[in-house]
Formats: structure tokens, C-alpha cells, sequence
């Protein structure tokens, strides 16, 4: 016998409901009373139990998906039964990628599939062209038929509630990789920061003996502070903590198409020298958009400085799945306190943004004072 | 869309003169031009006087009167246009078309086709369609339809003045049979004609009456139906743009689409039946090239499916008029 799994109304307001996740896969054996499917109304998820046990034998609406309340959503079988060919074929099946953000477009077309939308042609088309979902719109036509007018209406009211657009066009490219790994970094990873200012007048006399960037500086002195630090030198990847041997720090460069992290591998193991050449090599490959797989691969824990773009303090995103981030202000000269008296001294402000999941604020400290007295007592030459 | 510049003089005639002008200036201008047909020569001049006076211009040689016998007129017809006459056939009533449908269908028709472009049918047969004139149900049909179904034929159907005269030059100047549709109850109807020579192109509708909120394509007297119910529903505020095609075959298609992408709203009004009637093939094709632009059901004014009642009072109920015109446009705006 051939049983349905039916989407529940959770609620007496409930029109629709979302299916969420399917627990079980179609040919999976269930039990009577065990949870199948978790769908959503609104803000309310709840967990849809077998109804008999049997075989999920097929399961029509796919994850992400709207479908009315009633609607089946998956068919159960005796463990040897097969489903037999008149139950109706399954909606179409969405590629792993269509999710719910994808827009109201694909749902409204299955949901078209399933309710027909009382709509004239023209206004068929009309939200067709502008991508709009029919089933939000009230008819105003004959017996509620939604026309044109009330396509246009609505948009004409969009366009009131929206500023108006010079250009749009697709995030691709490094631009597209980058808002995925940032929004992936800020939704999962919980950031939290400390700030310390950094007495910079060795690192000034430093760049007036040799020439060698603040950044190579701060590569420097991250290296050998992680050296000590081994905890900062993870990441944290499918419930796992994992700790690197290797010390490659990535270095955030701004380039025409969008912001790329090049690494300096072993950096704890290059002299400061070293690690200058390679940076100005790194960052001139980077502008020209020519950087290898190998060049941008194995980094444990990133730099950023915007310090020549006149920033003091900036609140970094961590780049995932590392541990941790330093993001580097300018170096600016201040009147400062020392033995009771007030100096001018060149400071520069560190800000270190952690995953609080992998390290917690002590010993994050621990690290960026580590950091601070290399760059302020044993920075080389 | 006509060919004059505008500028020259117009006085106003009817629409019965304006055909009368076309034949005789053609016949003036080409000496092959003659016409042949039932009492249209010095005795009758004709059952609804169109060819008033023109046997005493041309002579009876061209202004020719034939037996009562439409299949012969046609037929003499096609044969004279094959020999490079340009032969203008009246049929009395255009019910009586079906009398000369062989001639029509098979002959006329067919030859440039059959005789692969070696023969030529410069034919114009002219006839009177429609009702309204209490003269029952053998002299007031509307025939249109049915020479449209026939590949080979043009099919002019004007509604004014204006439009009978520079359509039916074309007709006479071209070198294809054309059925040359007129309406009894249009010969009386006046409108300006320039007094300089011009010509219609065939297949170019015309807007009779611009609006936005919806289209009304309609043919010969339903034209003026539509442009008096226009002018009603323009009382309250509603824009209706009324259409004539003009040429049934070749069909202005564009013209019509583009007044629906405007309007969004279409009712098509002719006075033939509605079964595979005017309407039904520009309803079809609307619906087919433009349904995306259409924001109500294509509705259509016609004939029911009966014959036209001899009767006074059940004549005018079966002939749509501007009050069906409005309560179809009512339905749907």
C-alpha cells in the first residue's frame, strides 16, 4: 500500500509550508513515528514523523521548495512494493544549487505548477519580463483575475520604495568567491576582536636603514608571534580543530577585479629580507591578475593593512576557515605618555578579529602583545 | 496611408460616386477597362446606380449588359482578363457569387498558379454584401469569409468614401483577381474624397478613431457601428481605437497586433457569421502572434448563425448594432 507523507498545517493561518530537510533519502527504511522531514511555516520548524513504517520510496518536493498545505511530499511503500505508475510523476527536480534565495522566481513557477494563478496573458508576460511572482499579486479584473494593471501597479510602487538603478549587473569572478567566503566567515565563524596600539619608532628607524614595507614588518613579526602561538595557527573545519605545522601567511591585496590573498609560505623561517622580496614579487604578480594556484594555496592565518589609505583602526573578516586575522592601521605620529611624560611617538594600531569557537580572548592577547614586543624590541638590524 | 500629398482640394461625396469616379477614371485612363454585369448599362445603370451614366461615356461595348447568368459573367471575365483586357464584373448581390463560385474559386483564382505565372487574371469582380435593407435572407449575406479561404483571390473591403475610390484603383490597376466587397447601406454614406487622382495600397489597415484602453478591428458599415460606439464610451472617459483593415487578403496584421500591444484589450466586429466568419480568423490570429499583450478575453461582434429574417424588427435584432458593440466591450473593460 502506498502511503503519503502530506505537508502539515501547523498553524489555522497556514497556506504554505517550506520542506527544510529530508532526514531519510528515497529508498531509506523508516519507522512509524520517526522523524522524515522537517518543514517550516513562517518561523515554526517541526520535525513531520513517519506515518507507517515502510520505504521513503519517492520523495517530490526537494529541499528549499514551497508547496500548499495537503500537498504530498514523498510517497512510502511496503519494503518490496513499487510504486505503482499512476501515482503522479514527481515536479520537476531542482539542481542541489536552487535554494530558497535564488529567488521568488522558481518558486513561483512551481507553485504555478501545482495552483493556477488566475492571470490574463498579458500580465503573464509582463511579470515574466520584470520576474515578479504572480502569487503575491492581488487580481483586480474579472473574478480576481490578475491584469496587466496590477503588474504594473505594483512595480510602479516598487520603483517608488527603491532608488533608481544605473547599472546591475551578476556578481562573478573573485568578486562572487569573495562575498561567498566572507558571508560564509561572518555567519559561522563567531568574530570577535581586540585592539592594542603598537610603539612603532623601531620600525620606523628600521625602514630608514633598509627598504622594506610595514607589511613585510608585520609578516615578520606574526610569523615568529605564531611560532608561539600554535593555537592562532589552525582552522576550524567540520567540527574539527585543525593545527599547522607550517607557519604560510596570506596577505590581503586590493587588485583591479577584486581583493586576492597570495601566501609566504614558512614565513617563521625567512628573514625579513626574504620575506620583503617576496612580498613586492607577490604583490606585482597580483596586480597583473597572474598569481598561481600555489601562490594562493596552504595559508594558516592572514595580514591586512590599509594603513596607507590613512585608516586607524578597521575590524577585519576572518578568512576562512583560519583562526584568526590582523588587520594593521597607519603609522602616525602621537603624543604618548612615557615616564610620566608626555612624547611624540609614531604609533600604529593593531586590530586582531579571532574565531571565538577555536581561541578565546586571553590567550588572543597573549598573541597580539607577542606581535607588539617583536615589533617594538626585536625587529632585526 | 493613401497616396495624394494632402494638400489638394477635397469636396465630399458618397461612397456610391466615389466608385463611380474610380471606374470611370480608369476606363478613361486605359481603354482595356470595361465593365460587364446584370442591368448595369443605359437602361437600369445598375441596382444600386453605380454605374449611373457611364454607358453614355463608354458606349455599350464597355459598359456591357449580360444575360442573368453569374457563371457567365465571371467566366467571359477571366477569359478577357487572360487575353489582356482588364475586365470589371458586377454581381448584383454578392449572395449570388455562390452562383459563379466555380469561375471564382477554380478559375480565376487558379490559372496564374496552374499555368505557372504564363496567364495573368486582372480580374475586378464587384459586389454588394449585408443586410439592413429588408430584402431577406437571399440578398443580404455577407460572403466575405469565404473568398478569404481561397488562396489566389485578394479581398478588399472598404467603408468609406475615401477608402472605396482609392482601393478600387489599386484594384483595377493591378494584375490579380480581387474581390471588391461593397455594403448597401454604405452607397448612400458621404465622406471627403480628394479631387486629385490617388490610390490605396492594398494590405494597409487604417486607424479610424485612436485609443488607449481598447481595439476594435471592425469591417465595412460595422466600422461606423464601432466609430458611433466610440464616440459614446468616449463620454466616459473610455479610449476605444477603432481599426479597419481595409483588404481582408492580404491582411494588415501588424497594424492590428500593434493597436492590441497597446490596448491590451480586442473585440473584433463584423456583420458575416460568426461560425469561420471575419472574426474568427482575426481573433485566431491575434491569438496566435500577440496572446502575451492581451489582458482580457479576445471578444467578437457578429452575426448569430442563422439566415437574415425577411422580418423588419427580427432583421435588426440578428445585424449587430452600437448597442451589442458596447455591452461586448462592457464585458471585457
Amino acid at each position: 500500500m502506498v502511503t503519503k507523507i502530506l505537508m502539515p498545517r501547523l498553524s489555522l493561518t497556514m497556506k504554505t509550508g517550506s520542506v527544510i530537510q529530508w532526514y531519510k533519502k528515497e529508498g531509506d527504511a523508516i519507522k512509524k513515528g520517526e522523524p522524515v522531514v522537517e518543514v517550516l511555516s513562517e518561523k515554526v520548524t517541526y520535525d513531520v514523523e513517519g506515518p507507517i513504517t515502510g520505504v521513503l520510496r519517492k520523495i517530490l518536493v526537494m529541499e528549499g521548495y514551497d508547496v500548499p498545505v495537503g500537498a504530498t511530499l514523498a510517497f512510502i511503500t511496503a519494503p518490496n512494493e513499487r510504486l505503482p505508475k499512476t501515482e503522479i510523476k514527481p515536479l520537476e527536480q531542482p539542481s542541489e544549487s536552487i535554494k530558497r534565495e535564488e529567488g521568488a522566481r522558481e518558486n513561483a513557477k512551481l507553485v504555478m505548477f501545482r495552483k493556477r494563478v488566475l492571470a490574463s496573458p498579458a500580465a503573464k508576460r509582463l511579470a515574466r519580463e520584470y520576474k515578479m511572482d504572480l502569487t503575491q499579486i492581488q487580481g483586480s479584473g474579472f473574478e480576481g483575475r490578475i491584469v496587466e494593471q496590477d503588474v504594473t501597479r505594483l512595480m510602479e510602487e516598487k520603483a517608488r520604495m527603491s532608488p533608481s538603478v544605473k547599472r546591475e549587473f551578476p556578481l562573478t569572478g573573485i568578486r562572487k568567491i569573495s562575498a561567498e567566503r566572507v558571508t560564509s566567515s561572518f555567519r559561522t565563524a563567531p568574530h570577535s576582536f581586540i585592539i592594542m596600539n603598537v610603539d612603532a619608532t623601531e620600525a620606523v628607524k628600521l625602514r630608514e636603514k633598509i627598504k622594506v614595507s610595514y607589511t613585510a614588518i608585520l609578516i615578520y613579526a606574526v610569523a615568529r608571534a605564531l611560532h608561539e602561538h600554535r593555537m592562532i595557527n589552525s582552522t576550524l573545519l567540520a567540527g574539527k580543530i585543525r593545527l599547522y605545522s607550517d607557519i604560510n601567511i596570506g596577505i590581503a591585496i586590493s587588485t583591479e577585479k577584486g581583493l586576492v590573498v597570495p601566501v609566504i609560505h614558512n614565513a617563521d623561517e625567512k628573514q625579513l629580507l626574504k620575506i620583503s622580496s617576496e612580498l613586492e614579487e607577490l604583490v606585482d604578480i597580483a596586480r597583473q591578475g597572474k598569481l598561481s594556484k600555489e601562490q594562493l594555496a596552504c595559508g594558516t592565518f592572514t595580514v591586512t593593512n590599509l594603513g596607507m589609505h590613512d585608516v586607524n583602526v578597521f575590524l577585519p573578516i576572518i578568512n576562512p576557515p583560519e583562526a584568526a586575522i590582523l588587520a594593521a592601521g597607519r603609522t602616525v605620529k602621537k603624543p604618548v605618555v612615557a615616564d610620566d611624560k608626555i612624547v611624540i611617538k609614531p604609533v600604529m594600531t593593531l586590530t586582531l578579529a579571532y574565531d571565538h569557537r577555536i581561541v578565546d580572548g586571553a590567550p588572543a592577547s597573549l598573541f597580539l602583545k607577542k606581535i607588539k614586543d617583536i615589533i617594538e624590541e626585536h625587529l632585526p638590524f | 496611408m493613401s497616396m495624394h500629398n494632402g494638400d489638394g482640394k477635397m469636396r465630399v461625396i458618397t461612397y456610391r460616386d466615389a466608385i463611380r469616379e474610380a471606374l470611370l477614371e480608369e476606363m478613361k485612363r486605359d481603354n482595356t477597362v470595361f465593365l460587364l454585369g446584370e442591368d448595369i448599362g443605359r437602361c437600369w445603370e445598375g441596382a444600386f446606380k453605380v454605374t449611373k451614366g457611364l454607358a453614355e461615356e463608354f458606349g455599350d461595348e464597355r459598359v456591357r449588359d449580360t444575360p442573368i447568368s453569374e457563371s457567365a459573367i465571371i467566366g467571359t471575365a477571366v477569359g478577357a482578363a487572360i487575353t489582356g483586357m482588364k475586365p470589371i464584373a458586377e454581381i448584383m448581390f454578392g449572395d449570388l457569387t455562390t452562383l459563379a463560385m466555380d469561375q471564382i474559386a477554380n478559375q480565376a483564382a487558379k490559372i496564374h498558379y496552374m499555368f505557372g505565372a504564363q496567364a495573368k487574371v486582372p480580374l475586378v469582380i464587384r459586389t454588394p454584401f449585408g443586410g439592413g435593407v429588408n430584402i431577406a435572407a437571399h440578398h443580404s449575406q455577407s460572403l466575405e469569409a469565404w473568398f478569404m479561404h481561397i488562396p489566389g483571390l485578394l479581398v478588399a473591403v472598404p467603408s468609406t468614401a475615401y477608402d472605396a475610390k482609392g482601393l478600387l484603383k489599386t484594384a483595377i490597376q493591378g494584375s490579380n483577381p480581387i474581390i471588391f466587397c461593397e455594403h448597401k447601406l454604405l452607397y448612400p454614406t458621404e465622406g471627403p474624397v480628394p479631387e486629385e487622382d490617388y490610390t490605396i495600397p492594398l494590405g494597409i489597415a487604417d486607424i479610424k478613431n485612436e485609443g488607449e484602453d481598447l481595439t476594435i478591428v471592425a469591417t465595412m458599415f460595422m466600422v461606423h457601428k464601432a466609430l458611433n460606439a466610440a464616440r459614446m464610451l468616449k463620454k466616459e472617459g473610455l479610449g476605444i481605437e477603432v481599426v479597419d483593415p481595409r483588404t481582408l487578403v492580404p491582411l494588415d496584421k501588424k497594424t492590428i497586433i500593434d493597436s492590441v500591444k497597446k490596448t491590451g484589450r480586442l473585440v473584433i466586429a463584423a456583420e458575416d457569421c460568426k461560425t469561420a466568419g471575419v472574426t474568427a480568423e482575426i481573433a485566431a490570429m491575434v491569438a496566435e502572434e500577440a496572446i502575451d499583450y492581451l489582458d482580457a478575453p479576445i471578444r467578437r461582434v457578429a452575426e448569430p448563425d442563422t439566415p437574415i429574417p425577411f422580418s423588419p424588427p427580427l432583421e435588426k435584432y440578428v445585424i449587430p448594432d452600437e448597442r451589442r458593440i458596447i455591452k461586448t466591450i462592457r464585458e471585457i473593460i
